[in-house]
């Protein structure tokens, strides 16, 4: 039994490498020199002769690309800037919108509930490029077009969190909430003593799932932002660059991927019960 | 274990951002120190001004190099090598034939081109004018719509004062309708209301005169009982009971007299008939008494019968009072007696005598009492509809005063009125900025023209002038005198030859000469004839003479080239300064040569385009490759499809090549 055990679990191991060697590849990546990179996927890029290849490891160590991208690219810091400004927005407003709608779909009843519910569950299912022409024509018609509002107003009425959230407002039982009835609550600070603390991970986990979908949103910026290089967000830094840049790019994912996996380390059991309420995975 | 791991990774996110923010800063004063600073300039058309100094030597001896038309054919030599002329002698004549001939093929030539020209004015003009007159027109269409829509305005102002007019007397008019017809509903309303009380009243009489009857039986009094009788009586026949017992009366006088009557037609007959006479035997006598007997039958049957219709209408007349004499008993029977749980039918019976028909007049009670309802309504409905009528019209005249108003304060929003006016305006500027552009191209096609024109007319130019030339030529008979007194040096010519530009006829004048020498680049821009000064001794005194002959560039690239000296006092083999200036065509582009660059490919020049990128509006170094026409100490003519408002850059900072972002330095 014991055997089988480690057997599996040694295929397992083997399985998760497939998972762990790009990001290897591209840690990897931002520590080689520019020969290096030119060697192994010059073949891909720039059109040379011979097979692309990788090793796991660079066989010359150097911190030029990442230097480069630190101390000679103000267009990436410009970058990630952008992606700061039309994330944090959306997700301080996604709280303060989906939260009470959640708390008033978990808790009260009032006609034309279920069918307000439901078209919150067919816009949550529709994905962007359905809705993109639309969407494009109402925010050009506000002046909105080409400005950060055109991706953060649209994204804080998401109506992914109150899904997730009415979930969790359900989950608290009322027995609990008749009893705080009876001590004089009243609905606001049910609402307030009870309901945000109780719904704390759930708050938690919208905001992480918010962020790590926002700050790798591709398709809004490239639609919405077209005309406006300036505002463009980190996630396009990537295509603009060229085959001779290659160990700057790798060095840039790199930095990417940073906030969006300390967040997840961060709220990683708060951002596992989302995904168990919403039923969901992203 | 959790919370600390958590607190460490805050930790962590917080020292990522403040490295960010760190790492920002010192990229952007990294770019900021790294990028190019250039000095810029526009490209501008203007002329070019080829300039050569330098010194020459003096020779003596000076050789005067005749000047040979290309082309032409020699008629005959008249001089020899060595041969000495005076000034004026003739040297060779070409062939008149040829030149007749060439000046013929000449005119036509500058008759084709006086044509061109005269072909391509017009089209400049009419493409010019066609489009100034397309402004003309769309800035007098503007001005008319504009024109329009004031007049548009101020019939806006003249219409809603009119309406104004218009719906004061529609308000007034209807104000007065409202109060005729409510006037004549409020009439309705009160006559309904006086015929329903007008029988209520009746009712109300009614009860009354009961009342007081009870009143009177139950206090026991008498008098007061007749006279709560007589009062019912009263109101039953309408304050006319007296006229009725006085009816009776009569009627029982006539009844009187009526029996009276009888009787004494009883007696009459009772006297007149002898009632034996029926027993006489005589016929006569018999018939006689039958006779009387039915005279008597008869009379007194009419005065039984006139008898009988008195007593039937005493008892017609007596009938209701009987009837009321035994409700009224009836009642005070029953008032007497206490029995208050019956007194309700005998009232009731009593009430109902008062009335000839109570059905009818409870039935018109009702109807004036719904009369009355819907009178009300009626008027409440015209009240209503008037008022309605009435403030819709108000509304009007409080609109167009507002409207009014505000025309006057000049805050009215014409929208609704000028729309299609307005609709107009706008084509007739768009019109206008269409023909402002059309105007424009028109310019910029002009400009194209003007090059064409210009040339045509150097061309035209040069023409005349060979023309002229052949004129005089032609009319000294193709001779060509000498210009100069001296000794031939060289005759390269001969009778038949057509001259190919090579030959030369030479004279030596026994005078001085300036012999000097340019770089074949820098003198390739000059010709003979072109002006010279020459700087004699330490003084600031200048020669001005021309450039007589130009040798061909020696095997280092250098030209020689002479120009015969002013008489004068020269050493021979002494040097002098020399000066050539000469302007150049105008050129459409002329750029400094500092803005010059060449690489293996071509010459080109760098321009600092703005671009949008990530960090906003940015300069970068763009490469435009050119042509180099010409060029002086400073300037260079070139061909390129640079425009006038593109930024060259001439300095820099730094290296740079094409595709570096550069910083553009103010007051470059």
């Amino acid at each position: 039994m014991k055997l089988k055990n480690k057997i599996l679990t040694s295929l397992l191991f083997v399985l998760t490498l497939f998972i762990w060697f790009p990001i290897v590849m591209l840690i990897g990546g931002a520590f080689m020199g520019s020969d290096e990179i030119n060697r192994n996927v010059g073949p891909v890029l720039n059109q040379a002769q011979g097979m692309a290849g990788w090793s796991l490891l660079p066989q010359y160590p150097t911190l030029r690309p990442v230097v480069e991208l630190l101390l000679d690219s103000p267009n990436f810091f410009v970058m990630f800037w952008n992606s700061c400004i039309q994330v944090l927005p959306v997700l301080i407003g996604q709280v303060l919108i989906s939260v009470p709608a959640a708390w008033a779909f978990a808790r009260y009843h009032f006609k034309g509930k279920n069918v307000l519910f439901t078209i919150y569950i067919i816009l949550m299912v529709l994905p962007f490029q359905v809705t993109m022409v639309s969407s494009y024509l109402v925010l050009d018609w506000l002046k909105l077009i080409d400005t950060h509002l055109a991706l953060i107003l649209p994204n804080i009425f998401s109506t992914f969190p109150v899904f997730i959230m009415v979930k969790f407002f359900k989950a608290i039982p009322q027995s609990y909430l008749e009893a705080a009835k009876l001590d004089g609550a009243n609905e606001w600070k049910l609402f307030l003593k009870i309901g945000l603390p109780s719904a704390s991970s759930g708050i938690l986990s919208i905001v992480i799932l918010g962020f790590l979908e926002y700050w790798n949103a591709i398709e809004q910026p490239i639609v919405f932002l077209a005309r406006r290089k300036d505002l463009w967000p980190l996630t396009l830094y990537l295509p603009d660059i060229t085959g001779s840049r290659v160990g700057v790019a790798f060095a840039a994912s790199v930095i990417i991927m940073i906030p969006a996996l300390l967040l997840f380390l961060y709220g990683q059991q708060y951002l596992e019960q989302g995904i168990a309420a919403s039923g969901l995975k992203e | 274990m959790v919370i600390s791991m958590e607190k460490k990774i805050k930790k962590l996110i917080i020292g990522f951002f403040i490295m960010m923010v760190a790492l920002t800063l010192l990229s952007r004063i990294a770019a900021s120190a790294m990028v190019a600073r250039v000095g810029v300039t526009t490209g501008q058309s203007g002329a070019l001004a080829y300039e050569i100094d330098g010194t020459g030597v003096v020779n003596a001896n000076a050789k005067k190099y005749i000047e040979l038309q290309s082309g032409y054919e020699i008629g005959s030599v008249s001089v020899k090598e060595g041969q000495q002329v005076e000034k004026g002698d003739v040297l060779f004549t070409y062939d008149l034939e040829k030149l007749k001939e060439k000046k013929a093929g000449l005119e036509l030539e500058l008759q084709k081109l006086l044509f061109s020209y005269e072909k391509q004015q017009l089209a400049d003009m009419d493409s010019s004018k066609g489009a100034e007159q397309a402004k003309n027109n769309a800035e007098e269409d503007l001005q008319l719509t504009q024109k329009e829509l004031q007049d548009a305005k101020q019939t806006v102002k003249k219409n809603k004062e009119e309406a104004l007019v218009t719906a004061k007397t529609a308000w007034e008019a209807n104000v007065s309708s409202k109060n005729t017809a409510v006037k004549a509903a409020d009439r309705a309303v009160a006559d309904a209301e006086g015929e329903l009380a007008e029988l209520m009243k009746q009712q109300t009489t009614a009860q009354e005169v009961i009342s007081n009857y009870k009143t009177a039986v139950m206090s026991g009094d008498n008098a007061a009982v007749t006279k709560a009788h007589d009062a019912i009586f009263e109101f039953y026949y309408d304050g006319k009971y007296s006229d009725h017992l006085q009816s009776i009366d009569e009627m029982k006088e006539k009844l009187k007299r009526a029996q009276e009557d009888l009787k004494d037609i009883q007696d009459k007959w009772d006297l007149a008939i002898d009632k034996w006479d029926q027993y006489s035997g005589d016929i006569k006598v018999k018939q006689a008494y039958n006779q009387q007997i039915m005279s008597r039958d008869i009379e007194i049957k009419s005065a039984d019968r006139v008898i009988a219709d008195i007593q039937l209408s005493i008892g017609k007349l007596t009938q209701k009072d009987t009837q009321l004499d035994q409700a009224i008993t009836a009642y005070s029977s029953f008032l007497l007696q206490s029995i208050t749980t019956y007194a309700g039918n005998v009232y009731d019976d009593l009430y109902k005598l008062l009335f000839d028909d109570l059905e009818a007049y409870e039935k018109k009670l009702s109807t004036a009492e719904t009369k009355l309802d819907r009178a009300k309504e009626d008027s409440k409905q015209t009240t209503e509809d008037w008022n309605k009528k009435v403030a819709a019209a108000y509304t009007e005249v409080e609109k167009l005063e507002t409207d009014l108003k505000h025309i006057k304060e000049g805050s009215y929003d014409y929208q609704q009125d000028l729309q299609d006016k307005e609709t107009g305006l706008r084509a007739a500027e768009r019109g206008l900025e269409s023909a402002e552009l059309g105007l424009e191209k028109a310019d910029n096609t002009d400009k194209a023209a003007e090059i064409d024109l210009n040339s045509t007319g150097i061309d035209i130019k040069l023409k005349k002038q060979e023309i002229n030339k052949l004129n005089k030529i032609i009319k000294n008979d193709g001779k060509i005198n000498s210009p100069v007194s001296g000794a031939v040096q060289t005759v390269e010519l001969e009778e038949g030859l057509t001259l190919s530009g090579q030959e030369k006829l030479v004279i030596c004048t026994g005078g001085y000469e300036l012999s000097m020498k340019a770089y074949k680049d820098a003198m390739k821009n000059f010709a003979t004839g072109d002006e010279i000064n020459i700087k004699t001794g330490e003084g600031q005194n200048k020669l001005s003479t021309t450039i007589e002959n130009i040798e061909a560039a020696d095997s280092e690239g250098n030209v020689s080239f002479t120009a015969l000296l002013p008489e004068g006092e020269y050493t021979s083999g002494a040097s002098l300064d020399f000066e050539l200036k000469k302007n150049s065509e105008d050129y459409d582009m002329c750029l400094p040569i500092q803005a010059l660059r060449q690489d293996k490919k071509s010459a080109f020049i760098l321009i600092a385009k703005e671009t949008d990128s990530v960090l906003g509006s940015v300069r970068t170094a763009f490469r435009l490759d050119v042509n180099v026409i010409s060029q002086d100490a400073n300037k260079a003519a070139v061909e390129t499809s640079l425009s006038e408002e593109d930024l060259v850059i001439i300095s820099s900072s730094k290296n740079i090549s094409e595709g570096d972002r550069v910083s553009v330095t103010e007051g470059e």
